[in-house]
C-alpha cells in the first residue's frame, strides 16, 4: 500500500516502527500500559493478603490469579504494540472531561454541608446543587442558549425533587435545612412542594419570555 | 397443562395495577430512549436503578425490562423514518426502512414493523414459558464446579460473540473480575484492595460502576461528536398494512422470528445478529433480489421479527442459568442481587411470581409498544428535535441526585465521575467496557463456586474435568475460544506481511 503524503493524521498509524516518536502512542501499545499498571497497583493494593491452597483458597488467591492473567494480556499487547504497531489513539478532549467532572465536584459538595480541612461548604440541598450542576455542565458544550438552560435547571431539580424526594421518599436533602424555620408547623414534604412549584413556575415564566422572543422550541 | 397454571400465575401479577403501570412506564421510557439518538438502554437503566429500590422485585425488573425492549422497538422508528438506527440493532432496517418512507410509505414500515415485532414479542414469550422449567430442571444438576465451568462458558462466549479484538475482550472481562473481588471477602472477613477506604468495605457498588462507565461515559463521548441531525419530515400516510402487503410479509416474519429466537437464546450476545441474518436470508430467498434496499417490505418485516425475537429470548439465559449475555442482562442481574435474589434456576422455584410475572409483563409490553407507538408516532418523531446541549445536563443530573439518593455518599457521586473517566479512556484505547460489566457481576459467584468446588473435592483441580458436565462446558469454551482465536491470528499475521510488501 503506498501512502498519500497529503494525508498526515493516517501516516501515525501507517509508519513504519523505528521511524519518529509517535510509534509507540497506539491502542495496543497504551492499552496494555493500563493493563500492566492496573494489575500492579492490584498488587500493591493486595499486600499480604493469603493467596491460600487449593484445599482452602485464601482471600488473595482470586484477585492474585485475575491480576496475573490481566499483566499476561497487557504484556503481550505492549510487545505487539513495539513490533507490530497498532491503531493510532484518538484525539481525548480536555473540555468535556474537565467541564463535567466539574459539575459533579460542585454538585457533591453543595447537596450537603461537607467539612473540607477548617472550611465547610454550604449545604443547599438539590434545589441548589441541581441548576448549579446544568448550568456549569452547560460550559462543556462552546455554544449555549442561557435561557434555555435555565428553563432546564429549573425544571429538572423541580422533578428530581419531586420524584427522589416526595414520590419515592428517598432520604436527601431537597433544600437547605435552615428553610424550615421560615415555615413554622410545616412539615418537610409540603415544603418540598411548595419549593418545586415555585422552581415549576420559574420554568414557566422564563418559557414564557422565551416564546415571546421567538424561536423554535 | 402445568405450562398454561404458571402463565396464569405470571398474567395475575402483571395484571396488578401497579406492575401494568410499571409496565407501561418501562415501554415508554424505553420508546423514548429508542427514539433519542445518543441516549442507549444501557445508560439508562443504569440510570433508573436507584429509582426501582423502593418498588418490589417484580415490580423493578417487569419495568426494566420494558425500558429493554421498548428501546428496540423506539430504534426501528428513527430508523425508519429518519435513516438513524436508535439503537444498534435497527441498522438492517434503515436500509429498506427508510427507502420505502422516501417512497411514500412510511406508515406502511411502520405498520409492518410493528406488527412483525409484535407477532415475534408473541412466540418469544411462549418459547421462554416452554424453555423454563426444563432448563432450570437441567440446572439442577449444577453443583459449584459445573457452575464455575457454565458461568466461564458464558464469558467465553459473550467475549467471542461481540465485536472487536477478543483478546482484549478477555482483558476487560478480567479487570471486571478484579474489580469485584474489591472489598470484604465473603469468608474470611478480610479487607481486599480496599487501600484502608471505609466506603470501600462493602465492594465497588454496581450502580456507581455502570452509570459511570455508560452514564457519564456516554455524556464524554458524546460530546466529541457534533450534531448533524437531518430531521426529515416524511408524510408518515397509511399506518395498517393491505392484504397484499400481508402476504408478502407473512413468511418473512416468521422465518425472521425463528432465526432471531434461536440465536437470541445464546448465552453469549447473540441477539444482535438476528437483523442481520434475517436480512441476508430474505434477500437470498427473494424472487427479485434487487428490490432489496430500495424499500422491500420484506428487508423490513423480517429482520424487525428477528430483532424482538432475539431481544425476548435472550432473557432465558439471565432468568433460567442467572448468566447475563449482554450488558443490559448484566445489569438485570445487578438488580436483581441488589434486591437480595441470586440469580440461578433456583429463580424460577424460589421466587415463582417473579418468573412468570416478567414473561407475562413482556407479552403485555408487546402489546402496550403496540398501542404507543402506532397512534402516536407524530409525537415521537418530534422529540428528534430535541437537542443534545439539552439532554446531557439532564442525564448529568438525574444521575448525580439517582446516586446520592442511594446512599446518601458524596463520595458516590465523585466515584460516578471517576469511573466516567475510566470508561471515556478505555474507549480511547480500544476497550470495550461491556465486557468489565459482565466480568464485575460474574466474578464474584466466579470466586465462590470456584472455592466451594475446591473446598468439596480437598483441593483437587481435576474435579472441574472429571465431571462430565464441567468438562463439556469447558471443552465448548476452549473450542470456541481458539476457533475464534485462529482467523485473527491469520489475519493479523496477513496484515503484518501486507505491511512487509
Amino acid at each position: 500500500m503506498s501512502q498519500d503524503p497529503s494525508q498526515p493524521t493516517q501516516s501515525e498509524t501507517m509508519r513504519p516502527p523505528g521511524k519518529g516518536r509517535g510509534r509507540l502512542l497506539n491502542q495496543s501499545f497504551i492499552g496494555g500500559l493500563c493493563l500492566l499498571g492496573l494489575a500492579g497497583s492490584a498488587f500493591l493494593a493486595m499486600g499480604d493478603l493469603a493467596s491460600g491452597s487449593l484445599r482452602a483458597m485464601g482471600p488473595g488467591g482470586m484477585p492474585r490469579g485475575t491480576a496475573w492473567l490481566i499483566a499476561v494480556i497487557g504484556a503481550g499487547m505492549v510487545v505487539a504494540g513495539i513490533f507490530r504497531g497498532g491503531e493510532a489513539i484518538p484525539r481525548i478532549s480536555v473540555r468535556g472531561p474537565v467541564i463535567i467532572m466539574l459539575a459533579l465536584v460542585v454538585f457533591a459538595f453543595t447537596i450537603r454541608p461537607t467539612p473540607i480541612g477548617s472550611f465547610t461548604t454550604p449545604g443547599i440541598g438539590i434545589v441548589g446543587a441541581g441548576p448549579l450542576a446544568v448550568l456549569i455542565a452547560g460550559f462543556a458544550e462552546r455554544d449555549r442558549d442561557w435561557l434555555d438552560l435555565a428553563i432546564l435547571a429549573a425544571a429538572l431539580t423541580a422533578f428530581c425533587i419531586l420524584l427522589f424526594g416526595y414520590l419515592l421518599n428517598l432520604p436527601m436533602p431537597a433544600f437547605p435545612v435552615s428553610w424550615l424555620k421560615y415555615f413554622p408547623g410545616w412539615s418537610q414534604r409540603q415544603v418540598m412542594l411548595l419549593v418545586s412549584g415555585a422552581l415549576l413556575v420559574v420554568a414557566l415564566a422564563l418559557y414564557l419570555v422565551r416564546r415571546r422572543r421567538g424561536g423554535n422550541a | 397443562m402445568e405450562l398454561i397454571q404458571n402463565l396464569g400465575l405470571g398474567f395475575a401479577v402483571a395484571l396488578s395495577l401497579q406492575n401494568l403501570g410499571l409496565c407501561l412506564l418501562g415501554c415508554l421510557v424505553g420508546t423514548l430512549i429508542g427514539v433519542l439518538p445518543g441516549v442507549g438502554p444501557i445508560a439508562t437503566i443504569a440510570m433508573l436503578l436507584p429509582i426501582t429500590f423502593g418498588l418490589d422485585p417484580a415490580g423493578a425488573l417487569i419495568m426494566l425490562a420494558g425500558i429493554y425492549y421498548g428501546a428496540q422497538y423506539g430504534g426501528s422508528t428513527t430508523a425508519i423514518l429518519v435513516n438513524i438506527p436508535g439503537e444498534a440493532t435497527a441498522v438492517v432496517t434503515t436500509l429498506d426502512g427508510h427507502a420505502m418512507a422516501q417512497r411514500g410509505r412510511a406508515g406502511i414500515a411502520l405498520g409492518i414493523a410493528a406488527i412483525g415485532s409484535f407477532f415475534a414479542g408473541t412466540v418469544a414469550t411462549l418459547i421462554i414459558a416452554a424453555l423454563g422449567r426444563p432448563l432450570t430442571e437441567l440446572a439442577m444438576l449444577f453443583r459449584p464446579a459445573e457452575y464455575f465451568s457454565l458461568m466461564l462458558m458464558g464469558l467465553v462466549l459473550a467475549v467471542v460473540l461481540a465485536s472487536g479484538s477478543v483478546i482484549r475482550a478477555i482483558g476487560m472481562v478480567l479487570v471486571g473480575v478484579l474489580l469485584s473481588c474489591v472489598g470484604t471477602d465473603i469468608e474470611t472477613g478480610e479487607a481486599r484492595m480496599t487501600l484502608g477506604w471505609f466506603s470501600l468495605a462493602d465492594g465497588i457498588d454496581f450502580s456507581v460502576l455502570a452509570m459511570g462507565i455508560f452514564g457519564i461515559a456516554e455524556i464524554l463521548r458524546n460530546l466529541e461528536v457534533t450534531e448533524a441531525r437531518d430531521v426529515v419530515r416524511a408524510r408518515i400516510g397509511r399506518l395498517l398494512p393491505g392484504r397484499e402487503e400481508m402476504r408478502q410479509s407473512a413468511k418473512p416474519i416468521m422465518r425472521g422470528t425463528v432465526l432471531g429466537a434461536i440465536l437470541g437464546l445464546l448465552p453469549g450476545n447473540g441477539a444482535v445478529l438476528g437483523p442481520f441474518a434475517s436480512y441476508a436470508v430474505e434477500k437470498r430467498l427473494a424472487k427479485d433480489p434487487s428490490r432489496f434496499g430500495k424499500g422491500a417490505i420484506e428487508g423490513v418485516a423480517g429482520p424487525e421479527s428477528a430483532n424482538n425475537a432475539g431481544a425476548q429470548t435472550s432473557f432465558i439465559p439471565m432468568l433460567t442459568l442467572g448468566i447475563p449475555p449482554n450488558a443490559v442482562m448484566a445489569l438485570m442481574v445487578g438488580a436483581m442481587t441488589i434486591f437480595g435474589i441470586v440469580p440461578g434456576p433456583q429463580v424460577i422455584t424460589a421466587h415463582p411470581q417473579l418468573f412468570w410475572g416478567m414473561i407475562a409483563s413482556m407479552w403485555l409490553g408487546n402489546l402496550m409498544l403496540l398501542l404507543i407507538n402506532l397512534p402516536m408516532v407524530g409525537l415521537w418523531v418530534r422529540l428528534l428535535k430535541v437537542p443534545y446541549r439539552l439532554m446531557y445536563p439532564t442525564i448529568l443530573v438525574f444521575c448525580s441526585v439517582g446516586i446520592y439518593s442511594i446512599n446518601s455518599q458524596i463520595t458516590d457521586v465523585l466515584f460516578i465521575g471517576f469511573f466516567g473517566y475510566v470508561g471515556y479512556v478505555l474507549v480511547k484505547v480500544g476497550f470495550e467496557p461491556a465486557p468489565l460489566l459482565l466480568g464485575f457481576v460474574l466474578g464474584s459467584l466466579m470466586e465462590e463456586n470456584l472455592r466451594r468446588a475446591l473446598v468439596l473435592s480437598r483441593g483437587d483441580p481435576w474435579v472441574f474435568v472429571t465431571s462430565p458436565i464441567s468438562a463439556v462446558l469447558l471443552l465448548i469454551s476452549v473450542v470456541v475460544l481458539v476457533l475464534a482465536l485462529l482467523p485473527s491470528v491469520r489475519r493479523e499475521r496477513d496484515e503484518v506481511f501486507a505491511e512487509a510488501d
